[in-house]
């Protein structure tokens, strides 16, 4: 690895970034093991397979910008490609913890809600670092799921897959449809603007 | 002084912005819940079923709170001012209070469009105050402020970017797992307190779970803001001792609702408002709303039963009791709680409920079922206008005949006030 690239890292806080992730999906695996052998009420797993990913793209909205965005922009070339690197790394952070952990102690269907999940609130986290400052952008994803956490969608068709998709079974198009949506959109963003000032 | 760093704390600091977070926040969550067909709720025309709506709002905007809490406690070390800020003559905790203070503004800045939501759908059907709704009101501002104490205790203990969203989590999950796992310790938490139709806070409980809130937001915010963090020992021990007892309450269904131990039947509610006009027809007086539709429902079934027969709606005070006691001719309408859709003033599914009375009408109070009890009971919840199909022989002959079947249902509901089994046998052979 070169100076530069570590370096690079280093300012933006993989390691610390890998390792946050890397705790969240063990709380999942925890928290699921934990709720599976109790006599719990059932759809004890939405909180986890919803909590996760948000956790984890939280911690990844940390890697979306240096320390001064105000100087990577007068640099005299904008690097679309650095940021693509970006998305791409960001994705595989934020989704393949949570999904081992979900393989581990959810089960399949769980684990493909966890991916969805992570892959669109990972596109919200994206759209709102072009707004807001990326120590910020985490927010509008948190009021969100918290907003379908606390009012769960009770259908399974009609408006509650669009504003309800976190909370979708996983073998649904719809929901996905908005994953993948959010992500593009807010990767296009991302890659055309890169983070708000 | 204080007054215009408030000012300048709420305008340009999180405040107006956590002000518009919760009053969206809260409003979006009323309508998804009123929008939502399946949704019933407790009767929202008194003020405790109003306050507990709000209580409920809170699962979404405690975490918001939390975490705004949380990013103003963080603020310094963020901003890299702290150090800066140590040389200021004005004390450490004096600052937090007036940023406390702006949060707290806006707080209840957010929650009040919040509230008119949740009130005004049935602020027209308003029959009944209720008993201690100023109390359970004080209950409801202190669960936010718990939460907005503990986002600004992590943000200041622990003051890194992401303490403000894993914070919210934890409030989130610290107010939905005693739910899922149904233990007592749940009654801690403020998202979760106890309501109902018809009840009302115990005093004792209700002062104690306001004391221990209140020991907790001082706790946390000495423990946030003091010099001497030592100090914040003292509310920490107060909160405790309120909390060993709320916890250790019994947490059992009362018949209408979770935690008796928190509430009791209020006699003022519990009044019979009954219509003017005979065959009489009562309600509890926190329902007295619903007493045109219900009389719509029962009047048809009211018919059917020996002349001078009233019908009057029964709260369920003990389940494990068994027979109510009898009063002659006297008829029941459950207990109807939940009867309406969510911030509603109208009944949800009449059916349901005629079919619910009808059931209880015919409900032999008996230790032992004989055949003939269950056979007559099937006629009974059969031929009854608007109820059915009849199936039986006897309850399609009855169905038929208007005075066979309401001589048939007096000679029913005789046999099964005294548990007449002879007489049951004879209903069922004729």
């Amino acid at each position: 690895m070169s100076v530069g690239l570590r370096r690079h890292l280093e300012a933006r806080g993989a390691a610390a970034t890998l390792l946050a992730v890397s705790v969240a999906a063990l709380a999942m695996a925890y928290s699921a093991g934990w709720f599976k052998d109790g006599d719990f009420a059932p759809g004890w797993w939405w909180p986890i397979v919803t909590a996760g990913p948000l956790l984890a793209v939280t911690f990844v909205a940390r890697t979306l910008a240096g320390a001064d965005v105000a100087l990577e922009r007068s640099t005299a070339r904008q690097r679309p490609a650095l940021r693509a690197a970006h998305v791409v790394a960001g994705l595989l952070v934020a989704v393949v913890p949570p999904a081992l952990a979900g393989l581990a102690a959810l089960g399949t269907d769980a684990t493909v809600v966890v991916v969805r999940n992570s892959i669109g609130l990972l596109g919200l986290v994206l759209l709102a670092s072009g707004v807001m400052r990326a120590g910020t952008s985490w927010m509008p994803a948190l009021g969100y799921t918290v907003f379908v956490l606390a009012s769960p969608p009770r259908q399974e068709h009609g408006a509650a897959l669009w504003w309800g998709w976190p909370m979708q079974p996983g073998d649904i198009a719809v929901p996905w449809t908005i994953a993948v949506v959010l992500l593009v959109a807010g990767a296009a963003a991302y890659l055309r603007r890169g983070p708000a000032l | 002084m204080s007054a215009r760093i408030m000012t300048l704390e709420f305008r340009r600091g999180t405040g107006a912005l956590l002000a518009a977070v919760v009053a969206v926040g809260g409003i979006l969550l009323s309508l998804i819940t009123w929008a939502n067909p399946d949704s019933t709720g407790p009767w929202s025309a008194s003020g405790p079923g109003i306050l507990s709506g709000l209580m409920t709002a809170g699962i979404l905007l405690g975490p918001l709170v939390a975490a705004a809490g949380a990013w103003v406690g963080s603020r310094e070390r963020r901003l890299r001012v702290d150090e800066l800020l140590t040389v200021v003559s004005r004390p450490r905790w004096q600052r937090d209070l007036t940023a406390v203070a702006a949060l707290v503004v806006a707080v209840t800045a957010g929650l009040i469009p919040v509230l008119a939501v949740i009130a005004a759908p049935v602020f027209p059907a308003l029959s009944y105050g209720g008993g201690r709704w100023p109390l359970l009101g004080l209950l409801a501002l202190l669960e936010f402020l718990t939460c907005l104490s503990i986002g600004f205790a992590a943000g200041r203990l622990l003051p890194y970017r992401w303490t403000a969203p894993i914070v919210a989590l934890v409030v989130y999950v610290a107010a939905v797992v005693p739910v899922y796992t149904k233990s007592s310790i749940g009654q801690l938490v403020p998202m979760t307190l106890p309501g109902g139709d018809g009840q009302r806070l115990r005093l004792t409980v209700g002062v104690q779970a306001a004391v221990w809130f209140l020991a907790c937001i001082v706790a946390l915010l000495t423990l946030a803001g003091a010099r001497r963090r030592a100090w914040a020992l003292l509310p920490a021990v107060l909160a405790v001792a309120m909390a060993v007892p709320l916890s250790t309450l019994p947490y059992r269904f009362n018949g209408n609702s979770y935690t008796a131990a928190w509430t009791e039947p209020d006699p003022v509610a519990l009044t019979l408002v009954c219509t003017d006009d005979a065959p009489k027809v009562c309600v509890q007086r926190v329902h007295e709303a619903l007493l045109p539709a219900v009389t719509q429902v029962v009047r048809p079934v009211l018919a059917e039963l020996p002349a001078g027969s009233f019908v009057a709606e029964e709260f369920i005070v003990d389940p494990d009791a068994g027979r109510p006691p009898y009063v002659p001719g006297r008829a029941t309408i459950p207990f109807l709680e939940g009867r309406t859709a969510s911030f509603s003033a109208d009944l949800r599914d009449r059916e349901w409920l005629r079919t619910q009375m009808v059931e209880y009408l015919f409900t032999a109070w008996c230790t032992a079922q004989t055949p003939s009890m269950e056979r007559a009971w099937n006629i009974g919840t059969t031929i009854v206008p608007g109820t059915g199909p009849a199936t039986d022989p006897i309850a399609t002959r009855l169905a038929a005949d208007t005075q066979a079947r309401r001589a048939w249902i007096a000679a029913y509901l005789d046999a099964a006030r005294d548990c007449d089994r002879p007489a049951f046998d004879e209903l069922v052979r004729q």
